[in-house]
């Protein structure tokens, strides 16, 4: 202990004695170490692979933790900041009219924070967004294989549940027939081929991802 | 007893000491009041940029419909979960409306201070509520601001610069006998949770991205500028000084890595909030993130001290609110 910090000590314990009893203290001490334990667990658990420890302690706080939004990952821009993505969509009338749009739009959404929200609505679908992976040649990795097809496929299920979700939403506030969205993948460039001369906004640099069509007649 | 038994009692007696020192020690609640101003500040406008897409993102038909919300639910906690909204119960434009109403009227008490213990409550409750079913269009400014609202409750986070308190005053200037200091130990522990919350927040921001290859390398940098999606000013003509770009990155992780050590220490304290100040500010004007910039500062405000708060309340005679007695 520092000579500083010892110092306090001392005049801490000449001090008059605490409000609280020991009783008191010792209850609030277990539940301050308590809480704590849960927010260091969470955003322990999700780095991958995610601590065994933390993952066992947040099934036992589990009510607290879901019911009181205690903790996240904190993973800003981790782990590494990646490509945009945004929704290219069309809608088309019963009276053949066709209308565009997109999410997010820099030019609708306003203020920024809206634009934002927008943008996490994009990129919550992209991290749905995952290809099928390829059958192994060698028959020995047959299972891994299926272990993750099984993932794809539970990842496919809440992709199509999600975009089919937004559809339905632009269905109902524009009165259409039906909407086809596209889900764009804007990729980043390099350092070098900036200086080089090519635009952020070059088209190649987007690739279409998935492309859904909700149709209005499919709206329970 | 021999001299490692002595020893080991002295170190016990002592960490003990400076457990209740750290956590039961009664402070002036400025330094929370002040991140109480901010924070409510900060949900009074989250919660009105929901106003213009309300149904959008609230109502049952919303981008995410009640039956995804429910699928989502389950499938981040499984068929027992605990998460929650009030707007599953709300099937009507005129009762979200009204319940966004009431809402905002919370936000607003907790800002001006008015009824603050109960208004810090609702506003805890209505904050979760809100990011359970905004679920798919939440960022970190949410994660911020329900932890700044967690915290809020526990201490008297309306003791200064709040209605509450300027009532209080008047009722001491009229019967003497009422007088209370206003040094709280609940005070102490929520700005100490929040001070370890936030050094966790940093760490754990630090820790993911260095499973990032980008941020070994030094790209991660250009990678956020390069992003036309974040992008609110251009700062692509940085793409000439790659080693400028490399060493931005490295001190954002060491930043991030080393803050819950050097943010205790009196000396490395100014410096550390002075790049969180620069680090969030660069983040707010040039990756379109204001709002979760300033969030970050205001849970920064933890680390300062009350009679420091005061001191610059003072100065520039803004605390016509404050009382004038309570005060060491």
């Amino acid at each position: 202990m520092g000579k500083r910090n010892r110092n306090k000590v001392e005049k801490n314990k000449k001090q008059s004695p605490s409000p609280l009893g020991r009783g008191i203290r010792i209850g609030i001490s277990l539940l301050l170490l308590a809480h704590l334990a849960v927010v260091i667990a969470t955003p322990a658990a999700l780095v991958m692979p995610g601590s065994r420890l933390a993952r066992w302690l947040l099934q036992g706080a589990a009510p607290y933790v879901q019911a009181g939004n205690v903790s996240h990952g904190y993973a800003f821009f981790a782990p590494d900041p990646g490509p945009g993505h945004i929704i290219e969509y069309e809608l088309r009338f019963a009276d053949g009219r066709k209308e565009q749009g997109k999410i997010p739009d820099t030019r609708k959404h306003w203020p920024r924070l809206r634009y934002h929200r927008h943008f996490m609505l994009t990129e919550q679908l992209a991290a749905l967004w995952m290809d099928e992976p390829p059958p192994p040649e060698n028959p020995r990795f047959d299972s891994a294989w299926q272990q993750d097809h099984r993932r794809w496929a539970r990842q496919r299920r809440d992709f199509t549940a999600r975009a089919n979700s937004y559809g339905r939403h632009l269905l109902q506030i524009s009165g259409a027939m039906a909407v086809e969205m596209n889900l764009l993948r804007h990729h980043l460039l390099t350092p070098e081929e900036f200086l080089s001369g090519r635009s952020l906004q070059d088209r190649d640099l987007y690739e279409t991802g998935e492309i859904v069509t909700v149709y209005a007649e499919e709206q329970r | 007893m021999n001299a490692v038994g002595k020893a080991t009692k002295n170190w016990t007696v002592d960490v003990i000491s400076a457990w209740d020192q750290f956590w039961f020690t009664a402070v002036d609640p400025a330094t929370l009041a002040t991140i109480r101003l901010c924070t409510g500040l900060m949900l009074l406008y989250t919660h009105v940029v929901w106003s213009l897409d309300l149904s959008s993102f609230f109502g049952p038909q919303g981008w995410i419909n009640t039956d995804l919300l429910q699928q989502t639910w389950g499938s981040q906690g499984g068929s027992n979960h605990y998460f929650w909204s009030h707007f599953l119960a709300i099937d009507s434009v005129f009762l979200l409306w009204i319940a966004h109403g009431f809402a905002l009227l919370i936000f607003i008490l907790l800002t001006i201070g008015l009824f603050s213990r109960v208004a810090a409550v609702l506003a805890f409750l209505l904050t979760v509520s809100y990011m359970h079913r905004a679920s798919g269009a939440l960022f970190g400014l949410d994660q911020i601001n329900v932890m700044l609202t967690l915290y809020l409750m526990i201490g008297p986070c309306g003791a200064r610069f709040s209605v509450d308190a300027w009532w209080r005053a008047t009722r001491q200037e009229r019967d003497q006998a009422s007088f209370k200091p206003l040094e709280s130990i609940s005070a102490n522990i929520a700005i100490r949770l929040i001070q370890i919350h936030m050094c966790v927040i940093y760490f754990f921001a630090g820790a993911r991205k260095m499973l990032g290859a980008s941020w070994w390398d030094g790209s991660a940098m250009w990678l956020s500028i390069a992003n036309s999606e974040y992008q609110t000013v251009d700062l692509t003509w940085m793409a000439g000084s790659p080693m400028v770009l490399a060493l931005l990155t490295h001190v954002i992780v060491l930043f991030e890595l080393s803050y819950c050590v050097l943010i205790w220490n009196r000396l490395t304290r100014p410096i550390v909030l002075l790049t969180a100040i620069l680090m969030h500010l660069g983040i707010a004007t040039c990756l379109g993130m204001a709002t979760f910039g300033l969030a970050m500062l205001i849970g920064n405000i933890a680390f300062i001290a009350p009679h420091l708060i005061l001191a610059i309340v003072r100065q520039s005679s803004a605390g016509a609110l404050q009382p004038t007695r309570g005060v060491r």
